[in-house]
């Protein structure tokens, strides 16, 4: 598999009344053709804000300040804004959190889903419908001559997530940016979504970037998983490793503050503890203070991303001292 | 569900609704939600038309001066046969000058509304889109246009430009978009926040797409209530410039200068006063029911 997209080394900063402050520090990863890459991390630890970096959709108070994200071997960083828009929604599509909110109220749905391909491709009036109402078949929504008509507020949350993904599909992007898709989504609902974001990636063969908080849907979708905490990729690698052998006591934490139904029912463990805030991040390792295995080095030097085995590396000390149980 | 199914089920859900078969058109049930808009709408559109036809429904040239349109004594005529709402001081009849100044109230309210709007609105967008010391800028003039007591501010600038029908919507609108631009920038703020502006910018679409297509159409109910709004209120306004002589020039009939000429012989000649002053009531309260229909309608928070 060939590497799609290139993220190395990226440090992004906003503009606070501190100076400016990086919200992600040196995140690097890579995503192949045809992968779908999870990025997990609890909320304010820079997984939006990635995403934001790579689109180039940063506020105007946010700026990449190094590092380099090469798509298809192309450079982004620097790109200007009109040959990065040929690239947004064309190559690299979006799709967000809230369905309810990312869909303009003033217009049709056909309208919307037609909007990308009048800007990139061109299309006319009626041709952009009839592609609408194709898109809208595809992502499973029933009646879609009618539903091409309608205004946004006749649908339910799973049909206007299925309408967004439909809007991100028109141009046949290479890689699909989830942004915690199923978030505002009941279960059931969300199960779906998940089953046709799997379905139109092994159909169109994109790769997807999923930023999530849920490990389960991770497990569930992904080939291989970056965890993110306070800015920094903590640990990274196939999602079996992961799972099996979770080497970061943040991910460790992660895993096991999933409720699980079997066994007996214990109170749900949960990392004790903050992230620390961007004016006060810490010399060392940024989750020191809430480890449990922190160490006196551990204050005072930050680790940086050790091999575990294979492609699995973690951002701990632990791994330095190979074979400690964590 | 199969095409086949949607047929018989949307019947059933209006037979449901209405059990007496009878399925109401929108149109009716709007017009029974909110019933203003019909009131106000209607008053309007009476307006329209008399200012359109003001030539072919007035009975009398509005400038001329009868020679049977005094008393023996000079005074007006009371409302009678021939000149149904009277004359004036100058032997005019009122009815065909009344109608005549619906165009001159109609034409200043609307034009004068239409550059506010346009005014108002563009410097909100720029103002509530790209922030920063632009918006300071503008937001800095929006406060130092409010604080000016307007009508001086029209008194002045109409006397600067030599007072005639075009220079008054000119002055009016010119001057008076400082309200529209602050609720077009507050209304931006909000919707620019919407994820739905995001999605266009992940789209790939441009700046003026997304200002134009994404974010004037969410923004527009409110500036459609204000503009209506607007309208009565200049309109009025007109009547006041002329009503002090800075407004439409004699013989022009306009209601304002009506009032003013009327105010001096109202003693014996009441209706001269009560006419254009019913009509000015008439036109305002038309256009302001409307607005206030039309902002309930498009009050997203009341029940349907």
């Amino acid at each position: 598999m060939s590497t799609l997209l290139e993220v190395s080394g990226v440090t992004t900063s906003f503009k606070t009344a501190n100076g400016f402050l990086p919200a992600i520090e040196d995140v690097s990863f890579t995503i192949k053709k045809g992968e779908t890459l999870g990025i997990v991390g609890e909320s304010g630890c820079g997984k939006s804000v990635t995403s934001l970096s790579i689109m180039q959709l940063l506020t105007a108070n946010g700026k990449i300040e190094r590092g380099s994200i090469r798509f298809n071997g192309r450079e982004l960083v620097g790109l200007k804004d009109n040959e990065m828009r040929k690239v947004r929604g064309n190559d690299i599509a979006m799709i967000f959190q809230e369905p309810m909110t990312s869909l303009n109220p003033v217009h049709k749905i056909g309208r919307q889903i037609g909007e990308s391909l009048r800007i990139h491709k061109g299309y006319g009036k009626a041709q952009a419908r009839a592609k609408a109402i194709e898109l809208l078949k595809l992502v499973g929504i029933p009646r879609a001559e009618e539903i091409v008509d309608e205004y946004p507020h006749r649908l339910s949350g799973g049909m206007r997530q299925r309408v967004m993904i439909a809007i991100a599909m028109a141009c046949n992007p290479q890689l699909l940016i989830a942004d915690e898709p199923t978030t505002a989504l009941d279960v059931t609902i969300q199960a779906q979504i998940l089953d046709l974001m799997r379905k139109l990636k092994a159909e169109l063969d994109m790769s997807i970037m999923l930023i999530t908080h849920d490990l389960g849907v991770v497990a569930e979708m992904c080939d291989r998983v970056v965890v993110m905490y306070a800015g920094k990729v903590v640990e990274q690698g196939n999602v079996k490793d992961i799972f099996r052998n979770p080497s970061h006591p943040y991910t460790v934490g992660l895993l096991s503050s999933i409720p699980r139904l079997e066994g007996r029912q214990e109170r749900l463990s949960s990392i004790p503890g903050n992230v620390p805030s961007l004016e006060l991040m810490p010399a060392g390792c940024r989750f020191a203070s809430r480890c449990p295995h922190a160490t006196q080095r551990c204050v005072t030097e930050e680790p940086s991303l050790l091999p575990v085995s294979g492609e699995h590396d973690a951002r701990c000390w632990l791994m330095d001292e190979k074979g400690v149980a964590v | 569900m199969s095409q086949a199914m949607t047929p018989p089920s949307t019947k059933l859900t209006q037979t449901l609704a209405h059990p007496q078969g009878k399925v109401q058109s929108k149109f009716v049930r709007v017009l029974k939600a909110y019933p203003l808009v019909f009131v106000g709408g209607l008053m309007v559109l009476v307006l329209i038309f008399v200012a359109i036809f003001a030539d072919k429904l007035a009975p009398f040239n509005p400038d001329y001066q009868f020679a049977n349109g005094l008393a023996a004594d000079g005074a007006p005529l009371a409302p009678n046969h021939t000149f149904i709402m009277g004359t004036d001081d100058l032997g005019r009849d009122v009815y065909s000058r009344l109608l005549y100044g619906a165009r001159i109230s109609l034409e200043v309210g609307v034009f004068a509304s239409l550059i506010s709007l346009f005014i108002g609105t563009s410097l909100g967008i720029i103002s509530g889109y790209y922030g920063k010391w632009i918006d300071s800028l503008i937001m800095r003039i929006t406060d130092i246009m409010l604080a000016f007591p307007f009508i001086l501010f029209v008194v002045a600038l109409v006397a600067v430009l030599k007072p005639s029908v075009d220079n008054i919507f000119l002055a009016i609108g010119v001057l008076g978009w400082a309200s529209t631009a602050r609720i077009v920038r507050a209304q931006v703020l909000a919707v620019k926040e919407f994820e739905y502006v995001q999605a266009a910018r992940a789209l790939g679409s441009r700046q003026w797409r997304i200002l134009f297509r994404i974010v004037l159409p969410n923004i527009m109910a409110p500036v459609i209530v204000l503009t209506t709004l607007a309208i009565g209120n200049n309109m009025l306004l007109e009547s006041t410039l002329s009503f002090l002589g800075i407004g439409v020039q004699p013989p022009t009939p306009s209601w304002g200068s009506m009032l003013a000429e009327g105010q001096q012989v109202f003693e014996y000649a009441p209706w001269l006063l009560y006419y254009p002053g019913l009509a000015l009531l008439f036109s305002v309260l038309g256009f302001n029911l409307l607005g206030d229909g039309l902002r309930e309608l498009f009050n997203p928070r009341r029940v349907r």
